[in-house]
């Protein structure tokens, strides 16, 4: 390398050298002097730049919010590629749904076909047996003192020989129904208020009865919650409704895992009569969830209150006199009970049949 | 001349994307995207104009904290003077070492920087979190100006800026 050019680069290097050693010296003085400077020029700065940088500032917010839109307008396709694949997917399954309903009737039509052929054997429906019967029974009292005093001036004037008040007051302290065994009323029979079912029948004497109401602390009945939906009733959970002896009952054993909310309805578990229809023991007023136990512990108020009422009705089953109509031999055994005494009751015929003579 | 045109429009530009909450990343990652231009300085000015360079680079970045305005003038200026004396003697102008050296600068200067706030304003020095914090973003900017380098080089854009500047954007990554 030539001497001279050595010499160059030598002088150079030692120049830059200055250079940067006087570059340093002055950001460290100007450095310490603005840390040292007052507030009042921190805040100078950052205004001037804040400034100079707002118009960078807000082409870049500009572009940012294209490409967001860029974005948004892509997933809007994407929205409506979607929505034209969901409607062919409708159509396709409105299609399948034409089908099967085309070949439903196709079926419809060969069952009704093969339906005609064996009209001759078709099973035809007899007479039932037991046909239902309500007997309407008048409250006469639920105290037993007023109803002995009541019933002692009719006994005593001679018109019931041979029954003494004792006959006609069952309990102490329950409501008493002018109808009895002589009735064909018989115990744990239920005790109606239109289609509301308000008791059982708790004792049967020949010519009373009394009521065991859906509120008393011993009630016991099967239940079941049907609640009401746009598309009809819907069939719940059953459980065992009893009473709490304050007018309300409850509806016992329904997990929580069942839907249980207030204002639905429990009626009887099991249908009465031919077309076994359900009757009513009240709507729910409260449903809480019982953590320990893991049942509801629901609250039912019926909408009768028995003690109210001037009158029930007693469910009854008495043997159906059309099957008995043509039959001599059974209409000379069946027809007395059931035309004087007004029912059946087994073990009380002969007994009923005596009392008639 | 051009040399500073360009690196006045990356400081701007970096300025802005600082100044927002443009490109963010997640997970709590920031793009010190001033501290990479000051690499870029380093990489194409002499040491004197580098340090005059960072050191504006610096009042920027103190512009845009809240904290006293000065402490980075002086560490962003001296680390650009020290890495462009560095790059020089080093000779070695690949994407990776630019990105190695952009990293050592992000994490030298905010260390140092996060240490001079913190002795000013009397709290400790530096905590796991702010290490942790350290680190990852010296790591995102590394990372991001050797992409930024990488791309220079494959886009037609690299025979502008070796047209422009004088010396030769490296050779391979």
């Amino acid at each position: 390398m030539p001497r001279r050019t050595r010499d160059y680069r030598q002088a150079a290097r030692g120049a830059s050298q200055r250079g940067m050693v006087a570059a340093l010296l002055l950001i460290w003085l100007g450095g310490a002097g603005l840390t040292l400077a007052p507030a009042a020029v921190d805040d100078a700065l950052r205004s001037v730049i804040s400034d100079g940088l707002a118009p960078g500032c807000l082409a870049a917010a500009c572009v940012q919010r294209r490409v967001e839109e860029c974005f948004a307008n892509d997933a809007q396709t994407a929205d409506q590629d979607e929505i034209v694949r969901v409607k062919s997917e409708l159509d396709a399954w409105r299609r399948r749904c034409l089908e099967l309903q085309h070949r439903c009737a196709a079926l419809s039509a060969k069952s009704a076909g093969d339906a005609d052929l064996s009209l001759d054997y078709r099973p035809t429906e007899g007479p039932p047996l037991l046909i239902p019967e309500l007997l309407r029974a008048e409250v006469i009292g639920d105290r037993s003192d007023a109803l002995r005093s009541r019933l002692a001036k009719l006994v005593d004037r001679g018109t019931t020989g041979g029954v003494a008040v004792d006959d006609l007051v069952l309990a102490d302290e329950a409501i008493h129904v002018d109808q009895g065994s002589l009735s064909g009323v018989s115990e744990d029979m239920p005790v109606f208020a239109g289609r509301t079912i308000v008791g059982r029948i708790a004792r049967a004497g020949h010519w009373t009865s009394t009521i065991q109401a859906v509120s008393d602390p011993e009630f016991r009945g099967y239940g079941q919650i049907i609640r009401r939906s746009p598309h009809g009733p819907v069939l719940g959970a059953k459980g065992v409704v009893a009473g709490n002896g304050d007018g309300t009952c409850r509806l016992e054993l329904i997990p929580v895992t069942e839907p249980v909310s207030v204002g639905d309805d429990v009626y009887t578990a099991t249908g009465v009569g031919q077309d076994r229809q359900r009757l009513h023991y009240g709507r729910i007023i409260a449903a809480d969830y019982e953590s320990t136990s893991g049942y509801w512990s629901i609250t039912l108020k019926s909408h009768h209150k028995l003690e109210s009422l001037a009158s029930v009705e007693i469910l009854r089953e008495i043997l159906n006199p059309t099957r008995f109509a043509d039959s001599p031999e059974s209409t000379t055994r069946i027809e007395p009970t059931i035309q004087q005494v007004g029912g059946f009751s087994e073990g009380t015929t002969r007994e009923q049949n005596r009392l008639v003579r | 001349m051009i040399r500073h045109i360009l690196i006045v429009m990356a400081v701007y530009a970096a300025a802005v994307l600082e100044s927002g909450e443009f490109l963010e990343l997640g997970n709590g990652l920031t793009i010190c995207w001033l501290l990479v231009a000051a690499a870029f300085a380093a990489w194409s000015f002499p040491a004197a104009e580098a340090v005059l360079w960072g050191a504006l680079i610096g009042l920027l970045r103190d512009c845009a904290g809240a904290g006293v305005i000065g402490p980075g003038i002086v560490i962003v200026g001296t680390l650009t003077g020290l890495a462009a004396v560095a790059i020089r003697r080093g000779g070695c102008r690949s994407a990776a070492a630019f990105g190695l050296t952009t990293a050592i600068l992000v994490g030298v200067a905010i260390v140092l920087t996060g240490l001079l706030q913190n002795l000013s304003a009397g709290t400790p020095l530096i905590s796991g979190e702010q290490g942790r914090r350290v680190l990852s973003d010296a790591v995102a900017t590394g990372f991001a100006a050797f992409i930024a380098m990488w791309a220079c080089r494959v886009t037609p854009a690299a025979w502008l800026a070796q047209f422009l500047t004088p010396r030769k954007i490296g050779r391979s990554v």
